[in-house]
């Protein structure tokens, strides 16, 4: 009921200014935004490279969490990780619709939360099943269930 | 021969659906003659009438329904809806805040859409007392120009009025372009002013409507993540002074 109104104020906060390596790309209404993220230290997987995460927000954002995946563009990749999936799901327990999200989060800390997610990692490996996976996910993520195993993400 | 009232209100109801106001408003008469006892007729004429821009009406209507229903929801809130057409914004508010808390009570489904008719009623008491203000200010400047001419036609008169006007420029300026929120009046959930703030165990205030959402969905704290129920909650009376106090002077934070 006040999704739009509360994305118009994060959307005027982004313009007042975003934390370095996150980048507004598109915000033409208030289903789906672009963001691009840099891993901003000398972390070799990143080092120089772009990424593109698509949001998409239900009309009870913030209540829910929004959709949050990685997609592919003109000089965008999806980033290698061991909880990121080579379509660009994320496993990322903030995202996930149980009582990982919390409806303070906002686009600019969800972006953070994944910059320094992937700024932690050293592993140059996708998940384990990632090829079944991506096989039978279509792009509906609200469905995906997770399993947390390692309690360090 | 005769329809009974029941029926006579029913078909109210069919001719409302198809937007035939004038039908219905017709048929709930209708009913209210058969039986003046039901509160629902006078509330569903008075939604009726409240479509066909006849205020006065619906304000009889809901007192009486009111009167024989005293925790009618729907009464308090097409009262206030009246009573604000009507340009009675005090009157209007405290209509809307009681329907607020019956809609609190009662777990209404419609609390979302009467918390935002509150904050609504607040922008517009203070649009209309910021509407008196400029016209008596205005009215001040004026008089003050007419006195300056009529003492001192001297050289130099209309530049004085003219500095006149401009302080006044000025001084409205500096009033409209402080538009900022204190932090501390903002929910962290909906990042608007918050109408009805209620604190947790933990110390943190939200707004009750968007809290309560959020616990439906998961029983914890959103700030802290501990666990939090609806009986954890209590209401945090001093921050919701300072936030109407905020949006008496400032209404134009509801859409801010």
């Amino acid at each position: 009921m006040f999704h739009a109104k509360r994305l118009q104020k994060e959307l005027s906060k982004v313009h007042q200014g975003l934390p370095p390596g996150i980048h507004l790309v598109a915000a033409n209404d208030f289903q789906e935004w672009q963001m691009d993220i840099q891993v901003l230290d000398e972390n070799p997987l990143y080092h120089g490279k772009t990424y593109r995460l698509n949001f998409k927000f239900s009309n009870n954002y913030p209540i829910e969490a929004p959709e949050v995946m990685f997609i592919r563009a003109t000089d965008r990749d999806i980033p290698m990780h061991p909880h990121i999936y080579s379509n660009g799901v994320i496993c990322l327990d903030l995202l996930s619709s149980g009582n990982g999200w919390s409806p303070v989060q906002s686009v600019e800390s969800v972006c953070m939360s994944i910059q320094s997610m992937l700024t932690g990692n050293t592993k140059n490996e996708r998940p384990d099943g990632d090829d079944q996976f991506v096989l039978r996910t279509n792009r509906s993520l609200r469905n995906i269930r997770f399993v947390y195993d390692d309690p360090t993400v | 021969m005769s329809m009974r009232a029941e029926e006579l209100k029913n078909q109210g109801n069919v001719c409302y659906a198809a937007g035939d106001y004038v039908g219905a408003e017709k048929f709930y008469t209708q009913a209210i003659i058969k039986d003046s006892t039901n509160a629902a007729f006078f509330t569903n004429r008075a939604l009726v009438r409240l479509r066909m821009d006849m205020y006065e009406q619906v304000i009889d209507d809901c007192l009486k329904a009111i009167d024989l229903i005293p925790s009618s929801l729907k009464a308090y809130s097409y009262l206030g809806q009246a009573q604000l057409k009507l340009g009675y914004p005090n009157e209007a508010l405290s209509s809307t805040l009681r329907a607020y808390e019956l809609a609190i009570a009662q777990r209404s489904p419609s609390v979302g859409t009467i918390a935002a008719t509150c904050l609504e009623v607040k922008k517009k008491r203070w649009e209309l007392s910021e509407e008196r203000r400029r016209t008596r200010e205005c009215n001040f400047a004026m008089r003050n120009a007419r006195l300056i001419l009529f003492f001192a036609p001297l050289p130099g008169t209309l530049e004085k009025i003219q500095t006149l006007e401009d302080v006044f420029g000025k001084a409205e300026a500096a009033r409209c372009g402080k538009r900022e929120v204190p932090d501390y009046l903002i929910d962290n959930i909906t990042f608007s002013v918050m109408l009805d703030p209620v604190i947790t165990k933990h110390g943190h205030s939200y707004d009750r409507v968007t809290l309560l959402d959020h616990l439906k969905r998961s029983s914890t704290d959103p700030l802290t993540r501990e666990p939090l129920t609806e009986k954890d909650l209590r209401p945090n009376l001093a921050l919701r002074a300072a936030c109407e106090t905020f949006l008496k002077e400032n209404g134009w934070a509801v859409d801010w």
